[in-house]
């Protein structure tokens, strides 16, 4: 990777997170308060009051756009952090299962993988209606640890026969030390590069499912909201368009560069 | 001479995907107190499955067929829980891998791993490890082991590497080495060197070593005495003397003549 795309990648995913951390300082207004005047200042295209304009409500795109930030990218870490923790659970209980229980887990994941994920998301909302963020980002969560799970698998498996773990095997070492020396560090990139794309892979969920009405309720601002409340006549006003797209857009990307980043010095090390 | 090991009619089964390999078919040798043997033979012969039958580290996909037995310092290592088994191995045999650059792991300092030979084996005092590895890295002649101790295995060369897998290996002073094909991912140049000072290292703690290898040139040079295996089979037992001037299987026979003729050893007299 460019040494200038690697700091716009890192650049975009501090900017976001720092928005998400900073976002009652950048923005202390409710994201959901109208304007002064409501029938004036609907659709207010940007100006120095309002850096990104106004929604058909009269809300400041800014605020929304930052408050929207904080739980959009919440949702999406603790989606992503409940596929990593699931999948390595998953993943490495199998690795070190005997045959026909690996067997079986492994049976299970694919079963959970073939079900699209985007199926099991509305399924699930069709039951319980529109859910807080939280409660969203499980639902998202437990929907899509199953390919990470065998990607680790996978690589635990490898590791465990690995030239180097058979003869530390071979010197007496206790399987939680080949587990903690040999098998862990082989799965960090994995880990690294699962989270990164379970990221980028929620965060457009999230838009879309938002976006269809059936994700975070409103007025809760998400970046799928603020999509959604460009309304039905989004071309008179492009930046109820444009920012939040451009946000998700260089958001996804970055956090893609980010995943092939955690693949990459294991490749240069191979290499040698 | 009461044996170090006996194997006594070895029989490992590979399960394979549509049939079984009889990888070892009825093998039998004891190999002495420090002593060096010499375990050739083809490809796929069944070397590296006797060897970890031995130190039982065989796959779930092997199984050691009934009425095989291997016997080490006296115990039945076949029957042996994982736990002792465990405690036996780096202590009592030791392995040396053909390819030390996969064998050691990359993400430790070589230092580290020699050390968690002691620390797996009861060492408590992490100090008193690190300082015995460093003492063995320098005895393999690592130059300047103290500092070589903290580098990752990618920064040494490959001689190198095989002399910390010996440092490893010979740390406790085990009194059998499996040593399966030590050098033959090395140069010619620095095979000699690692073979030599695994022969010192050996004579030192009167370790014996299970040598395995396809190359008869290093049997000549190292070995007293050599099995020669062929599809699972042991199908030679002599002295290295015998072996070269006395071949009584044809197979030993091919091999000899398939050798080059400047390895030979020279007829005595
Ligand atoms: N994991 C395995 N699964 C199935 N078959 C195996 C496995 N390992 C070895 N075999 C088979 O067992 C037989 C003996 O293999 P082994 O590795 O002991 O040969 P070797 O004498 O060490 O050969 P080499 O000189 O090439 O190392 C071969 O036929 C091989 O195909
Ligand atoms: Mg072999």
């Amino acid at each position: 990777m460019s040494r200038v795309g690697r700091l716009l990648a890192y650049g975009t995913v501090a900017a976001v997170l720092g928005a998400a951390l900073a976002a009652p300082v950048l923005a202390p207004r409710d994201p959901n308060a109208l304007g002064d005047d409501p029938t004036r200042d609907r659709r207010l295209a940007p100006s120095v009051q309002h850096p990104l304009g106004t929604d058909d409500l009269s809300r400041d795109v800014y605020g929304r756009l930052i408050h929207g930030t904080r739980v959009s990218v919440s949702i999406a870490l603790i989606a992503a952090a409940l596929i990593v923790a699931i999948a390595f659970a998953w993943g490495t209980t199998a690795a070190f299962a005997p045959a026909w229980l690996r067997g079986a887990m492994m049976i299970f994941a694919d079963v959970v993988y073939s079900v699209p994920r985007l199926l099991v998301v509305l399924s699930v909302l069709t039951f319980t209606g529109q859910l807080a963020p939280a409660t969203l980002a499980v639902v998202l969560g437990l929907a899509g640890w199953a390919p990470l799970s065998r990607i680790l698998y996978r690589a635990a498996v490898a590791a465990r026969r690995a030239p180097s773990t058979e003869s530390a095997m071979a010197l007496g070492v206790g399987r939680v030390r080949i587990a903690f020396s040999h098998v862990l560090p082989a799965l960090r990139p994995h880990l690294v590069e699962g989270a990164c794309m379970a990221v980028a892979v929620v965060i457009p969920l999230e838009a879309a499912l938002t976006y269809f009405g059936i994700g975070v309720p409103r007025p809760t601002a998400t970046w799928g909201r603020l999509l959604d409340d460009a309304g039905a006549d989004p071309l008179g006003a492009w930046w109820l368009v444009v920012f939040p797209s451009a946000v998700i857009a260089a958001t996804v990307m970055a956090m893609n560069y980010l995943a092939s980043d955690a693949r990459a010095p294991r490749l240069t090390a191979e290499a040698k | 001479m009461t044996a170090l090991l006996e194997v006594e009619n070895l029989r490992v089964t590979y399960a394979g995907a549509q049939r079984d390999v009889a990888a070892v078919a009825g093998v039998s040798f004891a190999v002495a107190p420090g002593e060096v043997v010499a375990l050739v033979g083809e490809s796929g012969s069944g070397k590296t499955a006797t060897a970890l039958a031995i130190i039982g580290l065989l796959g779930e996909s092997a199984r050691i067929e009934p009425g095989s037995a291997i016997r080490f310092e006296g115990r039945d290592l076949l029957r042996l829980g994982e736990p002792e088994f465990r405690d036996l191995r780096g202590r009592r045999i030791a392995m040396v891998f053909q390819d030390a650059g996969a064998a050691l792991n990359p993400v430790m300092r070589v230092g580290e791993q020699v050390a968690e030979a002691a620390l797996v084996h009861g060492e408590r005092d992490k100090a008193r490890a690190r300082a015995m590895a460093v003492a063995m890295l320098d005895r393999v002649g690592l130059p300047d082991a103290a500092r070589q101790a903290r580098a990752y295995p990618h920064e040494l060369s490959g001689g190198m590497k095989q002399r910390v897998m010996l440092a490893i290996a010979l740390l406790l002073k085990p009194s059998l080495v499996i040593a399966d094909e030590p050098t033959s991912a090395l140069d010619v140049t620095v095979q000699r060197q690692v073979l030599s000072l695994l022969l010192e290292l050996q004579r030192e703690s009167g370790t014996a070593v299970l040598m395995i290898t396809h190359d008869l040139g290093v049997v000549a040079e190292t070995c007293s005495r050599a099995l020669v295996m062929r599809r699972g089979e042991l199908v030679e037992s002599a002295t290295v003397d015998d072996l070269f001037h006395a071949p009584r299987h044809a197979y030993t026979r091919e091999l000899l003549a398939a050798m080059p003729r400047l390895a030979r050893p020279v007829p005595p007299g």
